[in-house]
């Protein structure tokens, strides 16, 4: 990467071959699509062009390189769906995800796997992206507010709107069989 | 929506917590109320304890490691596509 930052393009292409896969693997995970994901992916090495001179050989270069892989997917997936709707009436959202019901049918669907993620995908991108993150990945919601450049509260209170959309999801998916 | 007040909140205050309640990270006093509230709402209680099933359920699945000759067949691949 120091060698790309003197503007060796053969050394800068030898860097894409070398990491590109890896990238796009965590890309199509971020994003909704290929077509998303593609978008990420070349403005990631857009980036990576740019800021190579910069790199002065501290850190890993891979580490550096899916941060910015990550901060691009963010900002496609940001594009692509607009910011997401926080304001919705919790009272709605809660009896449309079972408050009232049944919710425990709603849990037990989602125990299955199966039926878990064909619900989630289902959803906009936005609740797509943070129930990924947070949920099936492990990240803390602090880590997913660096990514997203917003405040912690501001992820906190996503990610509980989207699994109350996740849980609609399920009942809807429950009503129709 | 059929709310009720118990233990000094609503319904939809309950609904607010709910992730914080299921993360362990209520106050003290929150968690006083959201007990006294899910212990006499039984549509709280209910959706309660379904919402941190859905939370149990969403859970990472355990990484499983990559033995070393499927590594190697990955390693191939990627060789040959770039």
């Amino acid at each position: 990467m120091q060698r790309a930052g003197t503007g060796d393009r053969a050394a800068f292409n030898a860097l894409v071959r070398a990491t590109a896969p890896p990238v796009w693997t965590l890309l199509r995970r971020l994003t909704i699509d290929e077509p998303t994901a593609e978008d990420a992916l070349q403005e990631t090495f857009a980036a990576v062009w740019l800021s190579a001179p910069r790199y002065a050989g501290e850190g890993s270069a891979r580490a550096l390189i899916y941060g910015i892989a990550r901060r691009h997917a963010a900002r496609t997936w940001r594009r692509r769906s607009g910011e997401p709707a926080t304001t919705e009436p919790l009272p709605e959202l809660a009896v449309a995800a079972g408050w009232g019901s049944d919710p425990e049918a709603i849990a037990a669907r989602a125990e299955q796997r199966e039926h878990l993620l064909q619900a989630i995908a289902a959803l906009p991108d936005g609740d797509q992206h943070l129930l990924s993150r947070c949920d099936l990945e492990g990240a803390t919601p602090a880590e997913v507010a660096a990514e997203l450049d917003l405040p912690p509260g501001t992820v906190r209170v996503r990610l509980h709107r989207a699994r109350l959309r996740l849980m609609g999801a399920l009942n809807r998916e429950e009503s129709h069989e | 929506m059929n709310e009720r007040f118990e233990g000094g909140l609503w319904c939809r205050d309950v609904l607010e917590l709910l992730d914080r309640y299921v993360a362990g990270e209520l106050t003290a006093a929150e968690l006083t109320d959201v007990t006294a509230h899910v212990g006499k709402c039984t549509q709280c209680a209910q959706f309660g304890e379904a919402y941190a099933r859905v939370v149990q359920a969403l859970r990472p699945e355990p990484v499983e490691p990559l033995d070393g000759a499927r590594l190697r067949r990955l390693q191939d691949k990627i060789g040959a596509a770039t």
